[in-house]
């Protein structure tokens, strides 16, 4: 059931990777190969993670333009919140690393349910992050 | 040989001899072209050892907080000056 669950919102993320280059079976197979939801978050981190480093590279090169960093700074700072979270903000806000930590010690429905539409938020928030940086390369 | 890399491998040589020839404007769009494919292809193998991790099914504590300081090191280094 949840796999059901998982696969159109993998596809989401699956598609826009794949716009940007072709062979995106490692993105692929990790979005496949987890089983829960906690595993999904972390593989959503770890696909944001990536991510960030490509940005923070692109960043880096003076061919890239000023206007693209800024693009990818923005799409980077909206992800960051979600799957990082805010434990200063106000009020504070968990990311998925203490969303899904929450989720495996109590494995309730009201866990699992704000595990999920986190999920749900940052899968939409990185795609947005893989078109700023497939913007930023196409411009540089 | 991985097909994707004997790309990368055919694309930056005919970048190089078409700096070698002069043509600077088409070896830099082909430059391009094999560093996009290169950085499309960090995050694909990094992605495909999440999901060798993930078969060990050993995720912990450790697995989220190496991933965070990694992300924390980048974020930094994106929105510094």
């Amino acid at each position: 059931m949840r796999k059901i669950l998982f696969a159109p919102l993998a596809a989401v993320l699956v598609l826009a990777c794949s716009a940007i280059v072709a062979g995106c079976a490692g993105t692929k197979a990790a979005y496949q190969e987890a089983q829960s939801l906690d595993e999904y978050a972390y593989v959503i981190t770890e696909h944001y993670a990536s991510l960030v480093r490509e940005a923070a590279d692109l960043k880096e090169k003076p061919t890239t333009p000023r206007t693209a960093v800024s693009a990818m700074q923005e799409a980077d700072k909206a992800a960051h919140l979600v799957v990082v979270g805010n434990p200063s903000g106000s009020p504070p806000t968990p990311g998925l690393a203490e969303l899904a930590a929450t989720y495996q010690r109590v494995r309730d429905a009201q866990t699992e349910a704000e595990l999920q539409e986190a999920v749900n938020a940052a899968i939409l928030r990185v795609a947005d992050l893989v078109r700023a940086i497939k913007a930023a390369r196409g411009g540089s | 040989m991985n097909p994707l890399l004997l790309a990368l491998v055919t694309i930056r040589g005919a970048a190089l001899a078409l700096t070698v020839a002069g043509d600077t404007k088409t070896s830099n769009a082909l430059y391009l072209v094999a560093d996009a494919i290169e950085a499309g292809k960090a995050t694909d193998d990094h992605m495909r050892a999440v999901a060798d991790k993930l078969k060990e099914r050993d995720l912990s504590q450790v697995d989220w907080d190496d991933v965070l300081q990694r992300i924390e090191a980048d974020h930094a280094r994106l929105h510094s000056p």
